[in-house]
């Protein structure tokens, strides 16, 4: 057991915790840092709690009607029509990211909610383009079931998600006439990376992609007669290739594993990434079936992640935020116009990434207007009625408390014996911080 | 060598002169006291205004074909020349088409245009081609090569909204919707030292001081007495672009320190029933940039100022069974300001070719960038996506 005061060891469980999930408070962070972090790492790999313990909206499951014949209709009862169906999904759209953001202020399984909101972030889909609530929804569950799971096996899943079809138009990918959206995104966000594809693998790879679409209902469908059953050649490898040849053609290409890892390397590690190191951890994620559990252990457990060094070197997301600050406060979620608000004005709209490339994060977030927005956040959840700072900081020092949230301690912190320490964190710039 | 040149070669050999962007020949030949500084203000006509009832070929038939119902009428328009006519609703802009201050610019967009909203305004705010994504807002170049002005520790100003055509100019820009909240929240950040060389933190600094630095030099320059009066002259209820130009107009007339500014006006997403709502917006815009003249006019910034609409596409040729129209493509924009040469620029498009029922772009909207950016701000910016563009010939005074 380790000694509680031994703030080396507190500031390593302090990043570890809030690195495969979110902040906690500085009780919690104290009572783990009296376990070894291989410990602390295995119990986050290992957890099989759901990630969202809260009730999705009740619509999740229906079935979508077949879209209204609006040209069929007189104007105004194409505009009434049209008013109403945009309200119901306006308020689904709502419902959906109330209950993503509550889900991850209470996750009892705090490694793959991150993972998700990675994947999410990898797989991009805009919820103003795809529409349906319930598409959304279930490409967050497909997200949800493979978050640590296999690469491969997550892409096959993709490859037939409606929303993603949706989004990235290939709905319209047909023999006669390709749609290339699809395609590139798949080489350029979502396997390779930039340079390590030809134009003209696009132009083969949106030919073997033909035919997946939706029907009517928005169920995933594949459509033989759209299908370019032709020879393609896709990196290299020839064939009438379709769908799972895809699959098997892109995880073979060491580039994958390499810009997956370099990616979680950005998410997990720092901005700047050691090459050397990520190629031999992609090689271990390739040699894996691309197992993230694995990939996962090897990078949590590196001397490059535990480095003082690296702590404090990511930004805050506007959800890790947020998340953190109701964990560190242990209050439950606040009401849901003001969460909805603050991501809204911190820059990230669940469901609305600005692009397909998704958020870029870092720097990007934070500039005059999300950090004022940052700043009102903290104040709003200060004066929340279930904040008990007394009761968060009992018996503890001013020092452990600030190194329970802060990764790096500014001269300035825990001078203040009038503010409480947890105050003092929250307020300062390193709060920012991850 | 010209005064310009001359200057620039200084600056290139590190001598640095007070306001060079500001300096143009025609005021240092004419031995003008020292040229004030320029700005640049963008009007985002949010949504996709229609450009075929902004600026209608009233007189061509194929246009009365396409919009039968919603098409103006040659009694409905102002007319700029013989085919040509402003919807009506823009009457309190003739002042500045008589003065020759507007220039209007036909037929602008981009090749393979995007319907998409939210793809077509990424497009327009990052100067992309259609089939590429960039990250950085088309005005950040511009930025990055403007010198700071009067002290100020920000050169743009963004009033509601998103950064759009800024992303990326973080320490250069300031957003905000409402200027005493901003003054309010701002100027009490308490400043930390970074003693632990970490980027993040750096970062997060610098942008914690610029925004504080902004605030306070806000507060102590639109605090004197004659800015205070000067401010309560507008009617409270007068409509928000009005305020908003209005600000952006005593922010110039005490020289506060930006040279950039971005407002937006919406929504022009007109697929119904448009004809009403598509003349108010209008006559807000209008009446906006009126008001904005007659606020600089008097103290002679008028011509300091270019103001500039974008919007992220036309729309359809044809009206829709609604009596609106549909996402389209290429439309035309105003350039204004006491520096501005005006008239018609470009090619109307062609009723007669449209592509997928769309009309097809005549002027590339990156012309209009590289104009600002190059014969506005005198700015030789090598690899932008618009530096290979050619300025258009819509400015007075380079």
């Amino acid at each position: 057991m380790k000694n509680p005061t031994d703030h080396s060891h507190l500031a390593s469980v302090r990043h570890l915790l809030t690195r495969t999930g979110f902040a906690e408070t500085p009780g919690t962070v104290v009572q783990a840092s009296e376990q070894s972090l291989a410990d602390l790492l295995q119990q986050r790999l290992a957890s099989s709690s759901p990630i969202s313990s809260e009730p999705p909206p009740e619509w999740v499951d229906e079935q979508i009607p077949p879209r209204p014949d609006f040209k069929a209709m007189s104007t105004v009862d194409s505009l009434s029509v049209r008013r109403s169906l945009n309200q119901r999904l306006n308020k689904n759209a709502y419902q959906l990211r109330i209950w993503w953001l509550k889900s991850l202020v209470t996750t009892p399984n705090p490694l793959a909610a991150r993972m998700t909101l990675f994947w999410q972030n990898h797989f991009t889909s805009q919820q103003r383009k795809v529409r349906y609530g319930q598409l959304m929804y279930r490409q967050q569950v497909t997200l949800m079931h493979h978050a640590l799971g296999n690469f491969d096996a997550l892409l096959t899943d993709m490859l037939r998600d409606p929303a993603l079809l949706i989004y990235l138009d290939n709905r319209t990918n047909r023999r006669k006439r390709p749609n290339e959206n699809l395609a590139r995104e798949l080489l350029e966000l979502f396997s390779l990376g930039e340079g390590n594809y030809q134009e003209k693998d696009i132009k083969e790879l949106a030919r073997a992609l033909t035919g997946l679409t939706v029907d009517k209902a928005m169920n995933f469908e594949f459509r033989a007669g759209a299908f370019d059953d032709g020879e393609k050649t896709i990196l290299g490898t020839k064939g009438t290739l379709g769908e799972q040849d895809v699959v098997d053609i892109l995880i073979r290409q060491p580039a994958t594993a390499v810009f997956l890892t370099t990616k979680l390397w950005k998410y997990f590690i720092s901005p700047e990434p050691d090459i050397n190191i990520v190629e031999e951890w992609a090689g271990l994620y390739r040699d894996s079936n691309y197992d993230m559990r694995v990939l996962l252990k090897t990078l949590f457990s590196s001397e490059q992640f535990n480095s003082l060094s690296m702590h404090g070197q990511l930004i805050k997301s506007p959800v890790e935020y947020i998340v953190g600050a109701h964990r560190i406060l242990d209050v439950p979620p606040i009401n849901d116009n003001s969460l909805l608000r603050a991501s809204r004005t911190m820059q990230q709209i669940l469901y609305e990434p600005p692009n397909v490339r998704g958020w870029i994060g870092g720097n990007d977030w934070i500039n005059s207007h999300t950090l004022l927005a940052r700043r009102r956040f903290i104040n709003l959840m200060l004066r929340d009625d279930a904040v008990d700072l007394n009761r968060l900081g009992a018996g503890m020092e001013t020092s452990t408390i600030i190194d329970a949230i802060l990764p790096i301690r500014l001269d300035t912190q825990g001078n203040s014996s009038k503010v409480s320490p947890i105050v003092q964190a929250l307020h300062s710039p390193a709060f920012q911080l991850c | 060598m010209n005064r310009r040149d001359f200057l620039r070669a200084l600056a290139a050999a590190g001598i640095t002169m007070p306001s060079l962007p500001g300096m143009a020949d025609d005021a240092a030949s004419n031995g003008a006291a020292e040229e004030r500084a320029r700005h640049l203000i963008l009007i985002e006509l949010q949504g996709g205004n229609d450009g075929l009832n902004t600026v209608a070929p009233f007189a061509d038939p194929e246009y009365k074909l396409l919009r039968p119902k919603i098409g103006l009428k040659r009694e409905q328009v102002l007319q700029l020349d013989e085919t040509t006519g402003l919807h009506n609703a823009l009457d309190p802009l003739m002042k500045l088409w008589k003065s020759g201050d507007m220039a209007v610019v036909q037929g602008v967009g981009y090749p393979a245009p995007n319907r998409s909203h939210f793809r077509s305004i990424e497009i327009w705010e990052t100067a992309s081609n259609s089939d590429e994504t960039l990250v950085d807002g088309w005005l950040k170049p511009v930025t990055d090569a403007m010198p700071q002005h009067n002290g100020s520790p920000i050169k743009a100003l963004v009033l509601g909204g998103d950064e759009g055509p800024l992303a990326g100019a973080t320490y250069d820009t300031i957003v905000f919707n409402n200027l005493n909240g901003f003054v309010r929240q701002a100027r009490n950040i308490k400043i930390s030292k970074d003693l632990k060389q970490n980027k993040a933190l750096s970062h997060i600094l610098a942008v914690e001081n610029t925004t504080r630095s902004a605030a306070r030099v806000f507060a102590q320059r639109l605090d004197s007495e004659q800015a205070a009066a000067e401010a309560s002259a507008l009617p409270k209820k007068s409509p928000k672009l009005v305020k908003q130009l209005d600000l952006i107009a005593r922010l110039i007339r005490e020289d506060v320190g930006p040279q950039i500014y971005k407002v937006s006006l919406g929504s022009f997403d007109t697929h119904a029933n448009q004809t009403q709502r598509h003349a108010g917006l209008l006559k807000q815009f209008a009446e906006g940039v009126a008001h904005l003249e007659k606020s600089l006019a008097d103290t002679g910034h008028w011509r300091d100022v270019l103001v500039m609409t974008y919007s992220e596409f036309g729309r359809r040729a044809g009206e829709n069974g609604s009596n609106g129209t549909d996402h389209g493509t290429a439309a035309p924009h105003f350039v204004m300001g006491g520096s501005v040469k005006g008239g018609l620029y470009g090619q109307p498009p062609d009723l007669d070719k449209l592509e997928r029922k769309d009309v097809l772009f005549t002027t590339d909207f990156r012309e209009v960038y590289s104009t600002v950016s190059r014969n506005w701000f005198g700015q030789t910016l090598q690899k932008t996506p618009y530096s290979e563009y050619d300025a258009l010939p819509i400015l007075k005074r380079v």
